[in-house]
């Protein structure tokens, strides 16, 4: 689910860069709405990349003879 | 233990009389501890119908002969075809085999002997494998962005395993390890239920690792059947497992083929560090963008105020002009215009003083009055009518006895 989030979190950003983009003429109040909007998205993407240690467990292979 | 175990079995053998089955018993327990390699060539294969197969090992210098078999399963599994001719080393017990009196050496897995033979086995699969598309890149399944679940196959002895976690970045893997023999004989055994374990996980991705070594210590990553296994997981397979000159069939089966544990920890850190940047690089982008925005913005906002303050100035410029025209021009045109009527008034009122009847009557003239008013001329009066003479200082009052009209000259 985290990693969908991540992917859906970059497109949104790509998405609110291209409106930017796009503009011709200056709307601040739009403008300041998606960048609040990015802000938020930010925040919440960050979070994964704050340094989640990795779990490591050593299981034991099934044997199978015949 | 020796000199108290010898004794022991003499004696339990002279001093009993066996049945041949627990005679053979008693003899296999003690066969089973002869487990060895034994190298020899094929001759005399022959393929049972359960698929086991039977063959002897000819010593090349005397020609002494062990008979063999291997079980269809471990046959399957060693990845060597036999044939007769070929030089093979045989790992196994021996064993007497009670329906027939006849001893057979039972081969666990069986290896191929001097680099020709190994280098002519994995052309001939490899060759089998691609003709069957295991290699094609259309079945290569792509290692997904942002892997959580993974799983690793190496040895815990050596220094791939930490060579790779110590690489790996700190996303929150979760990582399953299973610990393998990754060469000898074991190997592939043990690889491949490593193989079958991690298939039962929920993973993301599989890596197989193994540090270098040579064309024969690879000899477990060129085996069919462990391959196959690994080609049939419904997740992806990373093979760490670098190479020799040839490169092992399971890294050309496998959906990404890198050289070390450290290259494999790379690339599972790869999408991670990528969405990393990204998302810095959007949130450069995105506020850049709003800054540009707000200075636009500011900049509109100069102007506006800089046209207004023009306007404004022009406005007062007006203003001041007017002001001016006030404090300056309008008193002058007022002055003059005041000028003007005093002289108008100062001239109307040297008439009216030229002209005042009183002026007049002072110099001598009078105003002639009867009845009906001022006398103006000659009919206003008749004669013997009394008229007032009015004069400077009183009225006298006198009768008119003749009236004579001025003769005028026409001119």
């Amino acid at each position: 689910m985290k990693e969908k989030n991540l992917n859906q979190s970059l497109k949104k950003l790509s998405l609110i860069a291209e409106w930017f983009e796009k503009q011709e003429e200056v709307d601040v109040e739009e403008g300041l709405k998606k960048v609040k909007e990015a802000a938020e998205i930010i925040k919440e993407a960050k979070k994964q990349f704050k340094e989640i240690e990795n779990e490591f467990e050593e299981i034991k292979k099934e044997i199978e003879e015949e | 233990m020796e000199s108290k175990g010898k004794p022991a079995v003499k004696e339990l053998l002279e001093n009993n009389i066996f049945s041949i089955s627990a005679y053979l018993k008693l003899l296999n327990g003690v066969l089973n501890s002869f487990g060895a390699r034994i190298m020899g060539e094929v001759s005399e294969m022959k393929m049972g119908p359960s698929g086991h197969v039977y063959f002897s090992l000819k010593d090349k210098k005397d020609k002494s002969v062990l008979s063999c078999v291997i079980w269809n399963y471990d046959y399957k599994l060693c990845g060597v075809q036999l044939r007769e001719g070929l030089e093979i080393i045989a790992s196994g017990i021996p064993d007497v085999y009670p329906p027939t009196g006849r001893l057979s050496f039972k081969a666990k897995t069986i290896q191929l002997v001097g680099e020709g033979e190994l280098k002519k086995e994995y052309e001939r699969l490899k060759k089998k494998l691609e003709d069957e598309g295991l290699f094609s890149l259309e079945r290569k399944k792509e290692i997904p962005s942002f892997v959580k679940n993974v799983g690793i196959i190496t040895s815990k002895q050596g220094a791939v395993i930490n060579d790779f976690l110590n690489n790996l970045g700190r996303f929150g893997f979760n990582i399953k390890f299973i610990d393998s023999r990754v060469e000898g004989l074991e190997a592939v055994k043990d690889l491949l239920n490593s193989v079958k374990t991690m298939k039962k996980l929920n993973l993301d991705v599989l890596v197989i690792m193994r540090g270098g070594g040579s064309l024969e210590s690879f000899l477990a990553f060129n085996n069919e059947v462990l391959i196959r296994a690994a080609a049939d997981l419904p997740f992806p397979v990373i093979a760490a497992i670098g190479h020799d000159k040839d490169v092992p069939l399971l890294a050309l089966m496998a959906d990404k083929m890198v050289s070390t544990p450290t290259a494999a920890a790379n690339l599972l850190n790869q999408s991670w560090l990528e969405a990393e940047l990204e998302l810095k690089r959007k949130e450069r982008e995105i506020f850049n963008y709003f800054a540009s925005f707000l200075n636009d913005t500011k900049y509109s906002f100069n102007n506006l105020f800089l046209k207004v303050k023009e306007r404004l100035e022009k406005v007062f410029a007006s203003f001041k002009m007017i002001e001016y025209k006030i404090k300056t021009v309008i008193p002058k045109i007022l002055e003059n215009e005041i000028r003007k009527a005093k002289e108008k008034m100062e001239n109307m009122e040297r008439v009216i003083i030229n002209n005042d009847p009183e002026r007049n009557l002072k110099l001598g003239y009078c105003i002639a009055q009867n009845e009906k008013g001022i006398i103006k001329n000659i009919k206003d009066v008749k004669l013997e009518e009394t008229v007032d003479l009015k004069v400077f200082d009183g009225i006298i009052n006198t009768q008119v006895k003749k009236i004579q009209k001025y003769e005028r000259k026409k001119s």
